[in-house]
C-alpha cells in the first residue's frame, strides 16, 4: 500500500467515526459518550485531512491552495481509479 | 446543497477485472433495492417529514447512500476495465456491453433500467420510516446474495462493508420511528398523519 493510500485510509477511518457517530446522535442527541466521541474524532479528522491535503492535494474545494498549487483539483487520482 | 469529497467512503482496489460478477453487482447501482433508489428515497422523504430527528436521519443516511452509489459504481467500473471482446463474450456481458460499453448505467441485474417507482415517498411519517427500514433489509439481503456468488476478496471486502451499513441504517431508522411515535397519540398512532394534519 502506497504512503498516499495509507494516509487516505486514516482520513477515511476518522471520517467514518464522525459519520457513524453523527447518525447515532441524530436520534440520541444528549448521549454524553457519543458527543465526546464525535468531538474527539472531529478534531483528529481535521488534522489528518489537513496533513493529507498538504501532502497529496485537495479532497474538497476548501482544501485547494491556489497560491501554492494553482488548480490542483485535476492532479490527484479520482476515487474510482485502481491503485497500481 | 452538497459538496464533493474526492475520496471513497471506504477503499476499493480490485486487481482482477471480472465482468461476469459486474453483471449482477450492477443491481446495487440501479436495481429495485440499489443505492440510487435508496439515496433518492430518503432525500425526497425529508421535506414533509415532521420533527428534527427523522429529518436529520433521512438527510445524513441519504447522503451516505450517495457515497455508497459511488462505491458500487466503482466496483462495477473496476470489474469492467480493460476487457477484451473475448472476455466480454465468455462472461455473458454482451447484453450490457452492446448498450453501455464499459460505462456505468443504473439498471437491475435482470437488465431493466432504474425505475423511480422503487423510491417510495408516501408523505406519511410512519409509512415512510417503515418503508425505509424494509428498504435497508432488502438491500442487506441483496448484499448477502451477492456475497454468496463472489469469491474475490477485493470485492468481498467492500461489499461486506456496504452490507454492514444496511444493518446500521436499519437501526437508525428504527430509532427515528420511535421518536416520531413518541410525538404522536400513544393510544392511536394513526389518528393523524403528522405530515398533513395539523
Amino acid at each position: 500500500m502506497s504512503d498516499r493510500t495509507e494516509m487516505l485510509k486514516k482520513v477515511q477511518q476518522l471520517n467514518f467515526v464522525m459519520i457513524d457517530t453523527g447518525l447515532y446522535l441524530n436520534n440520541q442527541p444528549d448521549s454524553p459518550a457519543a458527543l465526546a466521541l464525535f468531538s474527539k474524532y472531529q478534531e483528529l479528522y481535521r488534522q489528518a485531512k489537513q496533513e493529507f491535503e498538504d501532502a497529496y492535494g485537495p479532497l474538497c474545494y476548501d482544501g485547494i491552495n491556489i497560491e501554492r498549487d494553482g488548480w490542483s483539483w485535476l492532479q490527484s487520482p479520482w476515487p474510482w481509479e485502481v491503485e497500481d | 446543497m452538497w459538496t464533493y469529497e474526492k475520496k471513497l467512503e471506504y477503499p476499493i482496489n480490485i486487481k482482477n477485472p471480472n465482468p461476469a460478477i459486474a453483471k449482477f453487482i450492477i443491481s446495487q447501482v440501479g436495481g429495485p433495492d440499489g443505492e440510487l433508489g435508496a439515496s433518492q428515497r430518503y432525500l425526497s422523504q425529508r421535506y414533509s417529514m415532521p420533527f428534527d430527528e427523522p429529518i436529520a436521519t433521512l438527510t445524513d443516511i441519504g447522503t451516505e447512500e450517495l457515497a455508497h452509489l459511488e462505491m458500487v459504481s466503482t466496483i462495477v467500473h473496476q470489474l469492467t476495465r480493460d476487457m477484451t471482446i473475448d472476455q466480454i463474450k465468455e462472461a455473458g456481458f454482451e447484453t450490457y456491453f452492446v448498450d453501455h460499453t464499459a460505462g456505468v448505467y443504473p439498471q437491475a441485474a435482470a437488465g431493466f433500467p432504474f425505475d423511480a417507482l422503487c423510491f417510495a415517498s408516501k408523505g406519511d411519517a410512519i409509512t415512510d420510516l417503515v418503508e425505509d427500514m424494509a428498504a435497508e433489509q432488502k438491500a442487506r439481503t441483496t448484499y448477502d446474495n451477492i456475497l454468496r456468488m463472489v469469491d474475490d476478496p477485493d470485492v468481498i471486502d467492500p461489499i461486506r462493508y456496504l452490507r454492514e451499513r444496511e444493518v446500521v441504517h436499519f437501526q437508525r431508522f428504527g430509532e427515528a420511528l420511535r421518536v416520531v411515535q413518541d410525538n404522536l397519540d400513544c393510544k392511536n398512532f394513526y389518528a393523524i398523519n403528522p405530515e398533513f394534519d395539523k
